[in-house]
C-alpha cells in the first residue's frame, strides 16, 4: 500500500516538519505502509493551487490514501473532495471544515496558555512581556489565543497585539523571526519576557536581541521542543521550549491511517487530539532525547514514480 | 490491605450529571485494579469552599491515604494543602491542570470543544447569523471552552452578540436554575430579529435557558448548541429542542485519571507533573444519536462510598 502525504515545507526548511514527517513514515512502515511525499511549499502564494495539483497526482497515480496538513480550514476541499469519491480516503493534521477520513487537532491553545503560565512563573506579577505571532495557519493562531490567554490570566501585562502583521513571523523560519524580532524591539524597551511563538522564530530572534545590544534583558520561553531550542534551554539563552512530541504527532496520524487501511476500521470522520508534550527547562533538560533519537530519519521519498 | 484512593468531589452528587460521570469513570478504573475510591464532598457553590476543599484533603493526608485526586477549579486553589499531601509522601493526581506540583493531571481540550460546536453550529446557520453564548463560572476549564467559543465565532460567518465573560452572561452557579437570569437578559438585551443561534457554555445551562425560552414561547427560532452530552441534553436533541451536545466523554475523563493513578500507584511508573489530555469526543446530533450510549453504560456505576 502507498500513502501520500502534501508536505508542506521543503525538507530542511523547518526540522519540526521534517521530524513529523518521519514520526509518520516509521509508524507506516510498521504496517506495511509505503510513505511518498509531494512537496508544496506553502511559503509560495499559489499554494492552494499547488496542493490541488498534488493531490490530483496522487489520485492519478492510484494511492491507497493521502494526507494533508491543514493551514486554511477550507482549503484544499475540492481536491480532498474528489479524492474521497475515488474511494480514497484522506487524513489530515489538524482539522478542516469539509469531511475526512480522520484529522488529528493538536492541544495548540493549551500549549500556550501553558508557555504563558510558566514564564509568568519566573516574573514579577505584572511585568511587561511581548508576543511574536505566526503565521495565519490554524495551530500557529490557536497557540497565540493560547499565549494571549495565558498572559492575561497570570496577570503579566502583554505590551503589543501579535495578530499586527509587524509582530509576526509570517515564513514560520528563523529568519523571519529575527525581522519580526527587530520590528518589535525597536518598538518596546525593557521588556521582562517574550515568547516567540516557536522555536524557529525564537533563534531569530535570539539573533535580533544580540544585534539589539540586548541579551539577558527578558525571559524567553517557545514552543516545538526542538534540538536547536533545547541547546538555547540548556546554555540560559532561553528558558522553556514545550516539547510537542513532534514525531509523535507523526506516529498518532499513521496510526489512524493504519487503522483505516489496514484494519478497516470506519473513523466516520473523528477528530482525534494530539498527546500534549511537556515543558523542557534547564532543570529537566538532561533528559530531552533529540527528535532524531526518537524515530529513524530515513530519507523520504518524494515523488510517485 | 486494599490501598486507598481519596477523591474530593468539587459537588454534591446530582447536581451536575457530567461531574458524577467522571467520579464513576474513576472509580470504575481504581476498582478494577484494586484499589478503593472514598469520596468526600466539598461544593463549590457553598460558603467556605476553598476552607471545605483543604479540610478535605487534610483529612485525607490524617487517613494516610495512599493518593488523593482533587478537581482544580481555580489553577491556584488548594496549592498549600496538595503541598502538605505530597510533602507527607501521598501522590496528588488532578482534574484539570493546576499551577502548581502534582503527580499528575488530566487536561480537557476545552479550547477545542469550543471551536467544534461554534463551528457546528455555524455550518447550520446563514451568513450573518446572530449568536448568543451564555458563559459559566470562573473555572479554568470553562474559560477555556468560552475562549474557543468566542475565537470560533469570530472567525466564522455569524457575528457574536454579546461578552459571555462578562459575568451578567455567565451561568456562575453551573447548575441549571443559575442560566436564568442570564439568559433572559440576553433575550431582553438582543432583538429578538438578531439573534437566530445560542451556545449555553454546558448542558446544565442549556437546559435552564431551554426552560425561559420555552415560558418565553421563543423555543423554536434558536438553534442551540451546548456541551457535555449529559443524558438530558442528548433527549433535547431528540425531540429537536436543540440541535446538538458535545459529548465530552465524562466518564472517559474519570477513566483517563484514574489509568494515571493505577499507572503510579500499582505499576509503579514514575510520574511528575505529567499531563494526559483526555478524549476529544463529539457532537451528538439527530444523525447520529442512536449511536449514543449513556454514562452509566459506559461505565461500572457502583454506588460511590463517602467518606474516609
Amino acid at each position: 500500500m502507498r500513502v501520500l502525504y502534501i508536505n508542506v515545507m521543503e525538507y530542511g526548511a523547518h526540522p519540526g516538519l521534517d521530524a513529523l514527517a518521519h514520526g509518520l513514515d516509521h509508524r507506516l512502515q510498521q504496517s506495511g505502509i509505503e510513505l511518498r511525499t509531494l512537496t508544496v511549499d506553502v511559503r509560495r502564494p499559489d499554494w492552494i493551487a499547488g496542493q490541488d495539483q498534488a493531490i490530483r497526482r496522487g489520485i492519478q497515480a492510484g494511492v491507497d490514501g493521502i494526507i494533508v496538513y491543514v493551514l486554511d480550514p477550507l482549503q484544499p476541499a475540492e481536491a480532498v473532495e474528489t479524492a474521497r469519491q475515488q474511494g480514497i480516503p484522506v487524513f489530515s493534521f489538524e482539522r478542516p471544515r469539509y469531511p475526512v477520513a480522520a484529522s488529528l487537532v493538536y492541544p495548540n491553545f493549551n500549549h500556550g496558555v501553558y508557555l504563558a503560565e510558566y514564564l509568568a512563573s519566573l516574573l514579577p506579577v505584572g511585568a511587561r512581556v511581548a508576543i511574536i505571532g505566526g503565521p495565519e495557519v490554524i495551530d500557529d493562531i490557536e497557540l497565540v489565543t493560547g499565549i494571549v490567554h495565558g498572559i492575561r490570566q497570570s496577570g503579566l501585562s502583554l505590551v503589543n497585539d501579535p495578530f499586527e502583521e509587524c509582530y509576526r513571523n509570517l515564513q514560520d523560519v528563523a529568519a523571519g523571526g529575527r525581522e519580526a524580532a527587530q520590528r518589535l524591539l525597536a518598538d518596546f524597551t525593557d521588556l521582562a519576557g517574550l515568547i516567540p511563538f516557536n522555536d524557529e522564530t525564537m533563534l531569530g530572534t535570539l539573533d535580533a536581541i544580540g544585534a539589539a545590544g540586548r541579551s539577558g534583558e527578558m525571559k524567553m520561553v517557545s514552543r516545538n521542543g526542538s534540538p536547536k531550542a533545547v541547546e538555547a534551554v540548556r546554555a540560559g539563552r532561553s528558558h522553556a521550549t514545550w516539547d510537542i512530541e513532534i514525531t509523535n504527532i507523526g506516529a498518532t496520524v499513521g496510526d489512524l491511517v493504519a487503522r483505516v487501511l489496514v484494519d478497516g476500521e470506519d473513523l466516520r470522520g473523528a477528530s482525534f487530539i494530539a498527546g500534549l508534550g511537556r515543558l523542557i527547562t534547564p532543570e529537566n533538560a538532561h533528559t530531552y532525547k533529540p527528535w532524531m533519537e526518537r524515530v529513524p530519519h530515513a530519507p523520504l521519498r518524494e515523488g510517485l514514480s | 490491605m486494599t490501598k486507598r484512593v481519596l477523591y474530593v468531589n468539587p459537588i454534591h452528587l446530582d447536581a451536575n450529571p457530567a461531574i458524577d460521570a467522571l467520579a464513576y469513570g474513576l472509580q470504575s478504573v481504581l476498582l478494577t485494579a484494586d484499589l478503593q475510591m472514598p469520596v468526600l464532598f466539598a461544593d463549590f457553590r457553598e460558603p467556605g469552599m476553598r476552607e471545605k476543599y483543604e479540610a478535605a484533603i487534610e483529612e485525607g493526608i490524617r487517613a494516610r491515604v495512599e493518593g488523593i485526586v482533587i478537581y482544580a477549579l481555580n489553577p491556584t486553589l488548594f496549592g498549600e494543602a496538595v503541598a502538605k499531601a505530597r510533602s507527607a509522601g501521598i501522590p496528588v493526581f488532578s482534574f484539570v491542570r493546576p499551577r502548581y506540583a502534582v503527580t499528575a493531571a488530566v487536561v480537557y481540550p476545552n479550547f477545542n470543544h469550543g471551536v467544534f460546536m461554534a463551528e457546528y453550529l455555524a455550518s447550520v446557520l446563514p451568513a450573518d447569523s446572530g449568536v448568543g453564548v451564555i458563559g459559566g463560572p470562573d473555572t479554568v476549564d470553562d474559560a477555556e471552552e468560552v475562549a474557543g467559543l468566542v475565537y470560533a465565532l469570530k472567525r466564522s460567518h455569524c457575528r457574536l452578540l454579546n461578552d459571555p465573560e462578562d459575568t451578567r452572561y455567565c451561568n456562575v452557579q453551573d447548575v441549571s436554575e443559575g442560566a436564568r437570569e442570564p439568559t433572559l437578559r440576553l433575550l431582553e438585551n438582543i432583538p429578538q430579529s438578531q439573534l437566530q443561534g445560542l451556545i449555553p457554555y454546558n448542558d446544565e445551562t442549556m437546559l435552564g435557558c431551554v426552560s425561559v425560552l420555552e415560558e418565553t414561547g421563543r423555543l423554536g427560532a434558536l438553534k442551540i448548541v451546548s456541551r457535555n452530552g449529559s443524558p438530558q441534553a442528548v433527549e433535547m436533541v431528540r425531540t429537536g429542542k436543540t440541535l446538538g451536545t458535545w459529548d465530552l466523554d465524562a466518564s472517559g475523563i474519570g477513566t483517563t485519571l484514574g489509568e494515571l493513578v493505577v499507572r503510579h500507584l500499582v505499576g509503579g511508573e514514575t510520574l511528575e507533573n505529567y499531563l494526559s489530555m483526555s478524549p476529544g469526543g463529539r457532537m451528538i446530533t439527530l444523525d447520529n444519536i442512536e449511536s449514543w450510549k449513556p454514562w452509566s453504560e459506559r461505565v461500572d456505576c457502583t454506588p460511590l462510598s463517602v467518606g474516609l
